[in-house]
């Protein structure tokens, strides 16, 4: 019984060890093709669902929503955090630090990081999504509304009713 | 074989939001749909969040749903102080210890009869979780977030008379309590520290064992004021003053010090020696390590966030200069001083004044206003709350 249950585990081990070492298609929406490993395409639950639901993984995953240079960029972070494991303090020093790094350089181009926010919750990519929204958050905080009107292309629709309701909350709070 | 018929989310503007939100159809919602900007805002502080309402239409809708006031209040639960007083006394005439969770606004949430304890006995305070040290040497730890009740520690050790205690947690993403002690200085001998983690929220812990940790390469300080824990470092003044770096670092995860000290904020004029010099305390604010510089000569209470930049450097930033009210007077009384404990989310700071007892004061740094919300006539120690108050079992 012992024995049997060892080998079932082992089985189970060699399975676990082959679908990890898959490699998946996922194609943009301008038909280009990225292979990624099984592992750094787990990082997007979509894709994980759709892998576990038994989809075609040998035909790959044509992604409608993200262009190529958007989906490199979700690639280059989906591989990082699922290629590697992070052990050791250096080794998860080194994850933030790619984080930081990552998202400075995505801060810089503000429409990129929209785009790959919307990839992000499309793919639902839970960390990416943390990091790119909480990035943007941190644009807005300090803005006024008008700044931010500007900044997102937004036009003022508010009424004068509008306005002197806002006005009446604020004298409430 | 056709790919999986799964139902895509909208990704273009005016789509589909889950259903959480009222969906704004107008052409005018900007680079993001709804449910972004959604996830963008409920990470804002409320007092951003608030003024944002008059951006446009769509944000005004998205801002004054009382489901994302209760999605935002979920994610931005209120600091809480934890207050460890002692204001009663049992039949024997002992002192006896409680411990408070004290709201903002000075309401008391909670109070958790800790026995008997010195008043100095307190040590820290974390993330709902407060270590206590009575005379008899033993550690006890109040857990606000498991049962609220204060558990023995199974260490069995017998600590030295003169140690310290920090507790602190690791910057993994188990994210443990631990126990640094360090000893007092004897004849000149380098001070002896030891790390224990504690097992709290309902965890085994059964046999606490103390592990060797060594020893700073410079004395440090360890009085309240001269350590706080940031991003799980535990940082001490150095003794010596005078050194260009004067802050060491022990990383709670390795359990080691950092081969390099922690230069301080700029210190203009400070010369050791002088009586007046400033007050130099450590404080952890919104999860950066602060040097509140309090210049009684100046009439400024000055705070230095320690902040990352983007070249994963750090450097020193003065982000609040506050005047306290004892700073109108020439002089200052012995032990008067006041520790920032923690930023509110709506961005005004709670300070613990020293004055006798303690004093709990909310300032405001847009008016510069403060106000004055809760004292106790003998207070021990404060630390913060972080938790969910609707996880606490009321009293």
């Amino acid at each position: 019984m012992a024995s049997g249950s060892g080998a079932a585990a082992a089985a189970a081990d060699a399975e676990e060890k082959e679908s990890g070492s898959r490699m998946i298609t996922l194609t943009s929406n301008e038909g280009k093709a990225f292979v990624v490993t099984e592992a750094s395409a787990r990082q997007s639950a979509t894709i994980r669902s759709m892998v576990d639901d038994g989809g075609c993984v040998d035909k790959g995953f044509p992604l409608p929503n993200v262009d190529s240079k958007t989906l490199a960029r979700v690639i280059q972070y989906s591989d990082e955090h699922g290629n590697k494991e992070p052990h050791t303090v250096d080794e998860r020093a080194a994850l933030a630090k790619f984080d930081r790094d990552f998202i400075a350089e995505l801060d810089a181009d503000k429409a990129f990081l929209y785009d790959v926010t919307m990839a992000a919750n499309y793919l639902h990519i839970q960390g990416l999504l943390a990091l790119t929204t909480q990035c943007v958050a941190d644009t807005i905080k300090g803005k006024t509304p008008e700044e931010i009107r500007t900044a997102f292309g937004i036009e003022y629709d508010l009424t004068a009713q509008d306005e002197k309701e806002i006005k009446e909350e604020d004298t409430h709070a | 074989m056709a790919p999986p018929p799964r139902k895509r989310r909208r990704v273009d503007g005016g789509g589909g939001n889950g259903g959480n939100y009222p969906l704004v159809a107008t052409p005018n919602d900007g680079v993001l749909p709804v449910d972004l900007l959604n996830a963008v805002l409920l990470r804002l502080p409320a007092r951003p969040a608030c003024r944002l309402r008059a951006v446009c239409r769509p944000w005004r809708a998205v801002l004054s749903d009382p489901r994302f006031a209760a999605a935002h209040a979920a994610r931005h639960p209120d600091p809480h102080l934890v207050v460890a007083a002692c204001d009663r006394l049992d039949a024997g005439g002992i002192e006896l210890v409680d411990v408070y969770l004290v709201g903002a606004s000075g309401d008391v949430a909670k109070r958790v009869p800790a026995g008997r304890c010195d008043t100095d006995a307190v040590s820290s305070a974390r993330d709902g979780v407060a270590l206590l040290v009575g005379n008899d040497r033993r550690l006890r730890v109040l857990d606000a977030a498991a049962s609220a009740a204060v558990s023995l520690v199974p260490d069995g050790e017998h600590h030295p008379i003169n140690c310290s205690f920090t507790l602190g947690r690791a910057a993994s993403s188990s994210g443990e309590h631990k126990v640094l002690r360090i000893g007092t200085v004897v004849h000149g001998e380098p001070q002896v520290c030891a790390v224990l983690t504690l097992a709290v929220a309902g965890g085994r812990g059964q046999n606490a064992r103390w592990r060797e940790a060594p020893s700073p390469l410079l004395v440090v300080r360890t009085r309240r004021g001269d350590v706080a824990v940031a991003g799980g470092v535990a940082y001490f003044l150095l003794r010596r003053a005078y050194l260009a770096d004067w802050i060491a670092a022990f990383d709670l995860e390795a359990e080691q010090w950092r081969p390099a000290l922690v230069g301080g904020p700029p210190l203009a004029a400070w010369r050791p020696t002088r009586p007046d010099r400033p007050r130099v305390t450590l404080a952890e604010l919104g999860g950066s390590l602060v040097v509140a510089i309090d210049d009684h000569r100046a009439a400024t209470l000055d705070l230095w966030f320690l902040l990352a930049a983007g070249d994963g450097e750090q450097h020193w930033s003065k982000q609040y200069t506050v005047t306290m009210p004892y700073h109108r007077r020439p002089w200052r009384c012995d032990g008067e001083s006041a520790e920032p404990v923690v930023v509110l989310d709506d961005g005004r700071i709670v300070f613990w004044v020293w004055a006798g007892g303690g004093v709990m004061r909310v300032y405001d740094p847009i008016t510069g206003g403060h106000t004055d919300v809760a004292t106790a006539a003998r207070c021990a120690h404060v630390g913060v709350y972080t938790g969910n108050l609707l996880s606490l079992v009321s009293e």
